[in-house]
């Protein structure tokens, strides 16, 4: 039942969840949320009218947004800031590298890696990463038989130019730094936004650097992506594209 | 005729850590001496380890290496030592910062795999992660090589080093007998820390036991406790043995000295116990109870069915819908709380990631997309400096004022930046010292800055306060291009001059 009980402790584990984006399962808030059956319910319409959503994972209890959320997140604010056609290009690229890391990083992952520190992937080994995905990108692009929407055929030609022509770091470099000059200045930018988001540790070395995927980030890429029944409605967001061709013929 | 590989994939795994060891790297004359060299810095590092000697990062491992290539009569060069450490902490370009990868023989499957190792890695207890300072340490493959290179080698690592610190006692070898057993103590340590971060792994994924079975060997689980068993007896026998010793007054402190080491072991021994047993009770009642867990469910992957089979086939239908998926791994942001005036600039001159913000080459100068492109100062004064005459002459304007015939209305309607200045004086005060104009992103400084530029006059408005104030009930609306209307409070700004500064 609905009480004031649990809709203070509702309010209580959102306002930590908003502060912390993620609670560790030893925190008494999670306890609490295991426990209370109608606090999870008054969360659960909360989440709905705000376009969050609140994951129980083994180690811990996160909130992450959704599509058309209250809320502001670092790709809305990304997405914002440089949302301009000339921009445009180099948010998608930077929204596809995520991608890419996540499919390494999701790789890296062995059970016998016990130390999560040890579970790095490289700089060099995303851009090379990103060089293959762009290049394999481009070519169905070219001989696309409407596996490709217009607009995304329009964005790969657009990010493929962009990336082919970058060098892949200054010769003399002293810092690792974002920058979108070099493909090692872009891959920071890319995972510094995931750094600020508690998602990766960006071990930093003389010649290269390296992200390491935090606990948060595999749970959380767990959750929502290994998942049966979410993997269809990202099924359908992604397939929307014979919808559209129909349109367009 | 069928080959007998009998156990090379064990033997294989074990002797590939030294085949690689100093492999990969260009070292030029060194090449053929720089597994010798390897080797005595891994046994270095392993003498530092043992002694809780932090001295194990980057910088003093290079510093190490020169001191090491000194002693074989090598030219140390910067460059050399560099070489030397990347190479064994990383396999082939640092830049790609690899591990070390040799096939091995699975004589289950009966085909190649792959062997992945490293020689050092970091220690996470004394490296300062939000410093960025990793202090390495041995991995289990270098412990076996340094325990392989002795000549002795045993199924568990504990019971080669009590032997040897028992035939260093034996021997009379009491300082060495002491380090020995200070070593034991740090591989106890290591085993009870191993077991530890184990039992909460099962926890978190029970479906590692499957693994660590085979990683361990098939006879740990049944072995384990007469094993323990046998250690104690072997420790007894240790006690039995100094307190023999300890009859000789000369020798007192050493033996005493020696006998709580072996005391402090056994008790960390016992530790190591009970934590092995319960990492089996909870496997055992996994396996029992929960087996359910053990499952290997048919799962959707990230990297197989959504960015190999959907993403990188099909693209996106709008590239835009990336966004959407991404930000379900996004948590929000908390939202503002502070003034409003202070949140919109927070959420609008200052990006949430500045992407050229830290470009080390401070090459910002050149055809910069993100940046606000720059504004043409000119029109904008030729607009003000009236209106700052005006101020300097009565001390206050109208914004009516300015704005009263229409040929002026429409020149300052379009300049946009010209009627966003006002705007700007009106969130706060403006006061203005010499130095502030040298170094200010504030464009009404910016602004007076041209003023004073062209005309010195101007240079009375410094140090002095720009307040503004409204004018209540009175309003000036205009007419913008399109027909839509604005209707701004009148205000006024004027001076308020610093009684301080003028005194």
């Amino acid at each position: 039942m609905l009480n004031m009980e649990s809709v203070e402790v509702a309010n209580e584990i959102y306002r930590a969840l908003l502060d912390k984006r993620a609670l560790k399962d030893e925190d008494e808030l999670v306890f609490d949320y295991k426990q209370n059956e109608s606090a999870r319910l008054i969360l659960k319409n909360r989440c709905k009218v705000e376009g969050t959503e609140i994951l129980l994972g083994k180690e811990y209890l996160h909130l992450v947004t959704k599509d058309g959320s209250l809320y502001s997140s670092a790709v809305s604010q990304m997405k914002e800031k440089y949302y301009v056609i000339e921009n445009k290009r180099m948010l998608h690229l930077i929204g596809l590298l995520h991608f890419v890391f996540f499919s390494e990083a999701s790789t890296e992952i062995t059970t016998n890696q016990i130390e999560w520190l040890q579970n790095g992937v490289s700089y060099y080994k995303l851009i090379e990463q990103a060089d293959k995905v762009f290049k394999q990108f481009y070519d169905t692009q070219v001989k696309s038989k409407g596996e490709f929407s217009k607009k995304f055929s329009i964005a790969i030609d657009a990010i493929y130019h962009l990336w082919k022509d970058l060098d892949i770091d200054y010769p003399v470099r002293q810092r690792v730094t974002m920058n979108r000059k070099t493909k090692f200045g872009l891959v920071h930018t890319a995972m510094k936004i995931l750094e600020d988001d508690g998602l990766v540790f960006i071990k930093r070395f003389k010649k290269s650097a390296e992200a390491v995927p935090t606990r948060i980030l595999n749970e959380r890429l767990d959750l929502q992506f290994n998942n049966n029944v979410k993997f269809h409605e990202i099924k359908n967001l992604i397939n929307q594209i014979k919808d559209d061709e129909r349109k367009d013929e | 005729m069928a080959v007998d590989y009998n156990n090379i994939e064990s033997r294989g795994k074990r002797l590939n850590p030294i085949w690689s060891l100093g492999t990969g790297m260009e070292v030029g004359e060194l090449s053929p001496y720089i597994r010798h060299i390897c080797l005595d810095i891994i046994l270095e590092i392993f003498k530092r380890e043992v002694r809780a000697d932090e001295r194990r990062t980057i910088p003093e491992l290079e510093y190490l290496t020169k001191q090491v290539l000194t002693k074989y009569n090598f030219q140390a060069s910067k460059e050399r030592s560099e070489r030397i450490i990347e190479g064994l902490i990383w396999s082939g370009d640092p830049r790609y910062l690899n591990a070390f990868k040799t096939p091995y023989f699975n004589e289950k499957q009966q085909q190649w795999e792959e062997h992945s190792f490293r020689f050092l890695e970091e220690e996470l207890e004394s490296s300062n992660l939000e410093e960025q300072i990793y202090i390495y340490k041995l991995t289990e493959e270098s412990y076996e090589i340094i325990f392989m290179s002795h000549e002795i080698l045993d199924e568990l690592d504990i019971d080669i080093q009590s032997w040897v610190a028992l035939q260093l006692i034996k021997s009379g070898n009491y300082r060495d007998a002491l380090d020995r057993l200070q070593r034991l103590i740090i591989r106890v340590r290591k085993l009870i820390k191993k077991e530890n971060r184990l039992s909460v792994e099962i926890k978190r994924n029970p479906k590692i036991i499957n693994s660590y079975t085979r990683f361990t060997g098939q006879d740990h689980k049944k072995n384990v406790e007469t094993q323990f068993t046998e250690e104690k007896e072997r420790y007894m026998e240790m006690e039995r043995l100094l307190s023999k010793i300890n009859d000789a007054p000369d020798l007192e402190v050493e033996v005493s000295t020696l006998i709580e080491k072996v005391n402090e072991t056994r008790e960390l021994h016992d530790i190591l116990a009970q934590l092995v047993i319960e990492n089996i009770k909870t496997e055992i009642t996994i396996r029992k109870n929960h087996f359910h867990l053990l499952w290997k469910k048919p799962r959707i992957s990230f990297k197989e069915s959504i960015w190999e089979d959907l993403i990188l086939q099909k693209g996106f239908a709008d590239p835009d819908d990336m966004f959407k998926l991404l930000s379900m791994i996004f948590s929000p942001k908390k939202p503002l709380i502070y003034p409003l005036d202070w949140s919109i600039e927070q959420d609008v001159t200052m990006p949430a990631i500045d992407i050229d913000g830290d470009d080390d080459d401070n090459s910002s100068d050149d055809d910069d997309e993100f940046t606000i492109p720059p504004t043409d100062w000119k029109p904008l004064m030729e607009l003000w400096k009236p209106v700052f005459y005006e101020l300097l002459k009565k001390g206050t304007i109208h914004l009516h004022s300015v704005l009263e015939d229409e040929e002026s209305k429409s020149v300052w309607l379009n300049n946009k930046y010209a009627i966003e200045l006002w705007n700007q004086f009106v969130n706060n005060s403006l006061f203005v010292t010499k130095q502030d104009l040298l170094n200010s992103s504030d464009q009404r400084v910016r602004l007076l800055k041209e003023l004073i530029h062209e005309d010195e006059t101007f240079e009375e408005l410094l140090n002095q306060s720009i307040v503004t104030e409204f004018v209540e009930g009175k309003h000036v609306s205009f007419t913008l291009e399109d027909r839509r209307g604005l209707i701004i409070t009148d205000y006024q700004l004027h001076l308020k001059e610093d009684t301080k500064n003028h005194a």
